[in-house]
């Protein structure tokens, strides 16, 4: 439905923006697949899908993920992109084989669902029609569980960039200055780490794995093609983030196609128009200047 | 354990049924070619574009089926499947191109747009294609999934045919790709164009990822391009034995990895390649002689304790100096003050030196022997070549001499040391062959660690 898109588009153009700024897109791309033994182990351990475990699991798994790149990267002498390749692959392949191997469990992980999303699924049933409805206890009783999660979430990121927004910042721009101003850029660096797994999984379920890279990149990168300071960047990728998922949504809603998918494809439309124009070497604006 | 063993081995020697057999093979072949390839992607920095590629092949996929259903073709021939995901693999990569143009886009943005926009492409004609009245949709996400065990004939054959080309290819431009990995300005520099070099090698990217997609997924090709080139860097530094060793890991990676799936039940074929892959990689960054870790480990100490001899064998030279006696006993309680070293250092390397026969005890001090006497007398006397050479040319304060010659002395040569005589001569200290006086005062405390 809807909201789970926006909420879910939200929460990921956030810390997509601190992505972008420090180079680690890929590292979204990383984590995605890598949080999938995190998610089998702790489901495993609980026994159940729901709730913190889940959520505990995919952050460790995430931050594990940050762990191994830096070490084969640093000790290693790799280079990151190779070494991060290195470590999802495996991490995503060790997740499936978990999978396969403990299916006879009832673990309900289609393959399928986590690299597609259903946000179709995520349904309210008896959801308040009119303003005085939304009082009523019977219009909460069916209140989908993905949407509470998704908002929970969204909320979290919100909260702790506006916490640490400082921190975040001079963390984003100049790691060395931080530093010295007694800011641990690599405590920064593991907090990002984690709230991106953290939104990652949340917005799994949802949108699927590959399409939570999109939601996690495109926004905070439209933003930083027109402005230059790091609120405002925040703003607008929020912005673009609402646009598309909305729009998106509708589209798909309309041609009846998979609505992830169609957010994916506005987010890309959107960026497609904000390379043409951006200020800072846009490919029309470039050709404008370049005519006078 | 053992009898799990025992199948592995079965379907190692080629024991195996008919399809098993093209499985082993084909991913066998398949994982040596993605190795070769892949070291010329890690060595350009472009490892993770196999896995925008990998992705950006499901649109193209879904629209070759659109279009020979259109046609009224056979929608599940490779013949168009494979050509149209070439296609859109292509295009991701001119979409990279273009978006790294804007001076606010990274590389690693570009990739990860590429990446997940064009599979959102993908997974909307994808579901357009599913409400379609048409049959034979069945198996078009095997593109992403990729199905190793069914694999069929025609599928080998591309995988034969692709994976033949790529080697070739590889070999009969090596010179110009090696160029283009180590010094891509240059290689501008002797007229070859970077730009179609860099379209041969995502070329062979493409053709392995399309052949391979379908017979055994996106992640699986991801990891056979990246994981075996990764793990060959650290056995050599040569291109051409470390594309090699990248085609034997990934060969035998992707070997072992299918046997074992194919030997034990509830194991997939990718996620096994992968984990096979994996622990080669581990193994390697672990083992390897030339960039191990074991081997890193091994030379730092050696480096360390071939520094410790030489500051131990000048420490006792100029005490005999500052005493006026060459063969007074140095007792340990001098060393320490003259280095601030530890009590245990000190007599761990008076140990060493006794044993290579350096040093002698005499009472409870120790003094060195003529072949110490020799080795300390040169170690010296490189030592303050250098200091007068930094005094005079590098401006260095006479207080600073010391620890700016101890930084960097351990490095010198034969060569540099007589260089160095030679640039000096004019200096009233220097004569050819005989010691020089310190430049500054032998102090009691000197020097660092």
């Amino acid at each position: 439905m809807l909201a789970s898109g926006v909420l879910a588009s939200v929460a990921c153009a956030l810390v997509g923006c601190f992505l972008v700024l420090r180079r680690l897109s890929l590292m979204g791309d990383a984590i995605s697949h890598a949080v999938l033994p995190g998610i089998v182990v702790a489901f495993l351990l609980a026994g159940t899908l729901r709730g913190m475990p889940i959520f505990l699991g995919a952050a460790a798994a995430g931050v594990l993920t940050a762990l191994l790149t830096e070490l084969i990267h640093r000790i290693g002498r790799v280079e990151t992109g190779a070494a991060m390749g290195v470590v999802f692959t495996v991490f995503f392949a060790l997740g499936v084989l978990m999978l396969e191997r403990t299916s006879g469990g009832g673990i309900h992980l289609d393959a399928e669902c986590v690299l597609y999303g259903a946000m179709e699924n995520v349904l309210w049933i008896n959801a308040p029609t009119s303003a005085s409805e939304w009082f009523t206890s019977a219009a909460w009783a069916y209140f989908p569980r993905q949407l509470g999660t998704l908002a929970a979430v969204a909320m979290l990121n919100a909260v702790l960039i506006a916490i640490f927004f400082k921190e975040f910042r001079i963390a984003a721009f100049d790691p060395g200055l931080a530093a010295s101003q007694g800011v641990s850029p690599a405590a920064m660096h593991y907090l990002l780490m984690t709230m991106v797994a953290i939104t990652t999984i949340a917005a799994f379920e949802a949108v699927g794995s590959i399409l939570v890279v999109a939601m996690l990149i495109v926004p905070g990168v439209i933003a930083h093609l027109y402005v230059n300071r790091l609120g405002s960047m925040l703003l607008l990728a929020t912005l673009a983030a609402v646009i598309a998922s909305a729009g998106g949504y509708a589209a798909a809603a309309a041609m009846n196609m998979n609505a992830a998918g169609m957010i994916g494809v506005m987010l890309g439309v959107l960026l497609i128009v904000a390379c043409s124009f951006s200020p800072h070497g846009g490919w029309l604006r470039r050709r404008v200047v370049r005519a006078e | 354990m053992t009898a799990l063993l025992s199948d592995v081995w079965h379907l190692v020697t080629l024991d195996a049924p008919y399809n098993t057999r093209l499985v082993l093979r084909s991913v066998g072949v398949l994982g040596a070619a993605c190795g070769a390839v892949g070291v010329f992607l890690l060595l350009r920095r472009r490892s993770l574009v196999a896995d925008a590629l990998a992705h950006a092949a499901l649109p193209g996929v879904c629209v070759g089926f659109l279009l020979a259903v259109v046609l009224g073709l056979d929608a599940r021939s490779l013949a168009i499947l494979l050509p149209a995901a070439a296609i859109a693999g292509a295009l991701s990569i001119a979409s990279i191109h273009a978006l790294t143009r804007l001076p606010r886009v990274r590389e690693d943005a570009a990739i990860g747009i590429v990446l997940s926009v064009f599979f959102a492409v993908g997974v909307v004609l994808l579901s357009a294609i599913q409400a379609l009245p048409v049959s034979q949709k069945a198996g078009l996400n095997h593109f992403i999934f990729g199905h190793a065990a069914t694999m069929s004939a025609s599928d080998g054959r591309a995988i034969l045919i692709a994976s033949s080309i790529a080697i070739i290819v590889l070999v009969a431009c090596f010179k110009e790709l090696r160029l283009l990995c180590f010094d891509s300005s240059f290689a501008g520099g002797m007229g070859f164009s970077r730009i179609a070099l860099d379209g041969i090698l995502m070329s062979l990217v493409t053709l392995l990822t399309v052949v391979g997609l379908h017979a055994v997924g996106a992640l699986l090709i991801v990891a056979l391009l990246i994981i075996p080139a990764a793990a060959a860097r650290f056995w050599t530094d040569h291109l051409g034995v470390m594309a090699v060793i990248a085609m034997f890991i990934g060969g035998i990676g992707a070997y072992v990895g299918a046997a074992s799936s194919a030997a034990e039940a509830n194991v997939p074929t990718g996620p096994a390649i992968v984990l096979c892959c994996g622990a080669l990689f581990f193994i390697s960054m672990a083992i390897a002689p030339k960039r191990g870790l074991l081997a890193e480990h091994v030379r730092r100490i050696m480096t360390n304790g071939r520094i410790g001899r030489q500051h131990l064998l000048r420490a006792m030279y100029e005490r005999g100096e500052i005493v006026g006696n060459a063969l007074a006993p140095v007792l340990v309680d001098d060393l320490q003050e003259r280095r601030s070293w530890p009590a245990n250092r000190v007599r761990r390397l008076l140990a060493r030196a006794a044993r290579q026969g350096d040093v002698e005890q005499v009472g409870s001090g120790y003094v060195l022997t003529a072949h110490g006497r020799e080795a300390a007398a040169k170690l010296v006397r490189a030592h303050r070549l250098l200091e007068y050479y930094l005094a005079t040319r590098a401006d260095v304060a006479p207080h600073e001499l010391d620890r700016a010659a101890d930084d960097i002395e351990h490095a010198l040569g034969p060569q540099l040391i007589e260089d160095l005589e030679r640039s000096l001569q004019s200096q009233q200290a220097i004569r050819t062959g005989a010691m020089p006086d310190s430049p500054h005062e032998l102090s009691q405390r000197e020097g660092g660690t």
